[in-house]
């Protein structure tokens, strides 16, 4: 069934697909509408678990943890200032190895306040032990979703989907809802009689749910236990792709970790996250014909940070441009670092190119990306961690100003 | 373009799914900050025969619908349309009135004056346009059925849809017969002119009734109203007042009023 609906409407939609048992999610714009949607859902009898209305985003997480350690499919969502609330309980769920999905809404944290996208917000929780998936388009956040559920729980770790907020979030498109027969082959009801990989607890024993993994340990039992979680995230890029690959040939559409577009001859890559991707790839097409040797790479997945599969793709290449909608104050972009990290890992130098645009819901535009790709063609080495595209004219004032380097 | 509260952003989302029946691909988005009615908002509707892939904002436009002639009346904003496109505006003007917007075909609609009689209301009375010039935009933008537009709007979880269909049509129509619609003009309108004209006035007249509340303070969406102690005196900056009125609605003593200007 095809239909016009919002990237929170979608979101809402690959939620009541999963058929989670139970839903608690607090409000909070550009968020609101997932909510609304299920509950939606919930009065007319779709969706057959609980909708539970909580009084605050840290309870939203708690009520989803206290239900997931009982063993069954939950789902919250959020963005934001929300997300930064429910900091402390994110590293909860991850180190209990409960598989909760949740849909992040990208947007800044205030001050100065600001209610569009960028992607701080999940990136400053990168070290929770979450895995994070960044969407391009509605139709890939129905998907995700419903892959982060089976990924999540073959795995057994916490998955955030994150889409952009008013770019995604408020945007209506055209997409294609699955049948529930579809999904249910993917996605076969949870079941949690595993073992928890590393730890010495089995989830069906716990009962009350309280004590589950929230035992005090030891220093040396908890660095143990921090050493399978590390394993665990390590390995789970197998699950990540083998997910996608049934993925597709039930649904015939594919989300790979990290998306290759027109690389394969490619001089300059760039590499682009969420719905700029989208637009990204329209201007690869029109540089193309105009005969540069371009490409693109979509970062799909940001944790676990796929380092192989960067590597592959980016190793040897004559330049790498980044665009992303995030900065580290003082240091540079998010992606950036990572990225670069990956690269230099066996000390082979690969220049790569850090544009910071889009900051707070500044419009990444194709004009932009174009312009960003061509100086990055013209320049030799690059010469800064932060290359400012889109940026308002500013008044000089001092040297940093001056050197400062600044496409608009 | 057009008010915060006219439904603009409900109008481009009608649109892309009348567009997505027709088997086109379709987006539509907005962008607004934090105001309320009254504010000026944007929405955007891209329709294609493949794939979307662009989700920026729209910058060089084929067509443009003003839903509040205001905003092209007050000043000249930079419109986002491409030269030629063509812009529709609700108004009971003709399309020469606003022939110095620059090199565009336009075309005017007098939406709300169709709405009114029609009976699409809302219940204190303002009538609601974003169907209506729905109607008109489908006759402009060709490719677009109007019967899938019907049907989008039947779908739409729109309050009395068949009324909202009935203007539409009627907007559809006049548009498609370009002759007729130079004859109706003449004899509506007034009331819209004499409404983008008004605004919210406190003037000394009113001033004993003020209890210096400043629940008018508090409520203006556009921080259009400031405040002087001694002696007190209420300031209202004309060039950030929207002219939404909430003061007016707000103010529990009546201190506030509409004025016309001259």
């Amino acid at each position: 069934m095809i239909k016009v609906i919002t990237g929170n409407e979608a979101a809402a939609y690959g939620a009541l697909l999963s058929q989670p048992e139970v839903v608690c999610a607090y409000p909070i714009t550009p968020q609101s509408q997932i909510p609304e949607k299920i509950s939606e859902f919930y009065a007319q009898g779709l969706l057959k678990g609980k909708f539970i209305n909580v009084e605050s985003e840290m309870a939203a997480l708690g009520y989803v943890t206290g239900a997931s350690l009982c063993g069954v499919r939950v789902f919250t969502a959020t963005s934001s200032q929300g997300l930064a609330w429910m900091h402390e309980g994110l590293h909860w769920a991850a180190g209990a190895r409960l598989p909760i999905v949740m849909a992040n809404v990208n947007r800044p944290f205030g001050a100065p306040w600001n209610l569009t996208c960028d992607h701080i917000d999940s990136l400053a929780q990168r070290d929770t032990g979450w895995m994070q998936f960044y969407c391009e388009s509605n139709q890939e956040i129905l998907d995700t979703i419903i892959q982060a559920y089976r990924i999540a729980e073959q795995v057994s770790l916490p998955a955030m989907v994150c889409l952009d907020g008013v770019y995604l979030s408020y945007l209506s498109e055209s997409v294609n809802i699955p049948d529930q027969a579809k999904v249910d082959e993917y996605l076969p009801p949870y079941d949690p009689q595993f073992e928890i990989p590393g730890g010495t607890w089995k989830l069906v024993d716990i009962h009350p749910p309280m004590k589950g993994g929230y035992d005090l340990f030891s220093p040396t039992g908890f660095m143990g236990d921090r050493y399978e979680l590390h394993k665990l995230e390590s390995r789970c890029l197998e699950t990540v792709v083998k997910a996608d690959k049934e993925f597709y040939e039930l649904f015939g559409r594919s989300y790979p970790p990290v998306e290759e577009y027109k690389c394969d001859d490619a001089d300059v890559v760039v590499v682009c996250v969420g719905s700029a991707v989208g637009t990204c790839r329209h201007v690869i097409n029109s540089l193309r014909n105009r005969g540069q040797k371009v490409g693109l790479v979509k970062m799909k997945m940001f944790r676990p940070f796929p380092k192989d599969l960067v590597r592959k793709v980016l190793l040897g290449r004559r330049k790498v441009v980044i665009i992303e909608r995030d900065l580290s104050p003082g240091q540079c972009g998010i992606f950036f670092q990572e990225i670069k990290w990956a690269l230099n890992i066996d000390y082979k130098f690969t220049p790569v190119y850090g544009f910071v645009s889009g900051l707070g819901g500044a419009d990444i535009t194709a004009t932009l990306i174009e312009k960003a790709i061509l100086y990055t063609i013209e320049q030799e080495l690059p010469e800064q961690e932060v290359i400012w595209l889109g940026l308002e004219e500013k008044k000089i004032s001092d040297d940093y100003d001056r050197n400062a380097i600044k496409i608009h | 373009m057009g008010s915060g509260g006219q439904g603009v952003v409900v109008a481009a989302k009608l649109l892309a799914d009348a567009a997505a029946k027709g088997g086109y691909i379709s987006q539509s988005f907005a962008s607004y900050g934090a105001l309320r009615r009254g504010g000026q908002v944007e929405s955007f509707v891209r329709i294609s025969g493949s794939q979307i892939l662009v989700h920026s904002k729209m910058y060089g436009a084929d067509y443009l619908v003003i839903m509040d002639e205001s905003f092209v009346k007050k000043s000249k904003p930079a419109l986002g349309v491409k030269d030629g496109g063509v812009l529709l505006i609700n108004s009971s003007e003709l399309p020469e009135a606003f022939s110095s917007l620059g090199d565009f075909k336009i075309v005017t609609i007098n939406a709300s004056s169709i709405a009114r009689s029609r009976g699409v209301l809302l219940p204190n009375g303002v009538p609601v346009i974003n169907t209506t010039i729905l109607g008109a935009v489908v006759g402009v933008v060709s490719i677009v059925n109007f019967d899938h537009l019907a049907e989008a709007i039947r779908e739409g979880k729109i309050p009395v849809p068949e009324k909202n269909i009935e203007a539409a049509r009627e907007a559809y129509q006049e548009v498609v017969g370009e002759a007729k619609v130079a004859a109706a003009k003449g004899i509506e309108g007034g009331n819209l002119e004499k409404a983008a004209e008004r605004y919210p006035v406190y003037n000394r007249d009113k001033m004993p009734r003020c209890n210096r509340c400043m629940v008018c303070y508090i409520f203006c969406p556009s921080l259009a109203i400031s405040y002087e102690t001694k002696p007190f005196w209420l300031n209202i900056n004309y060039k950030l007042c929207e002219r939404c009125g909430i003061c007016i609605e707000e103010c529990p003593r009546k201190a506030i009023s509409w004025g016309v200007s001259n």
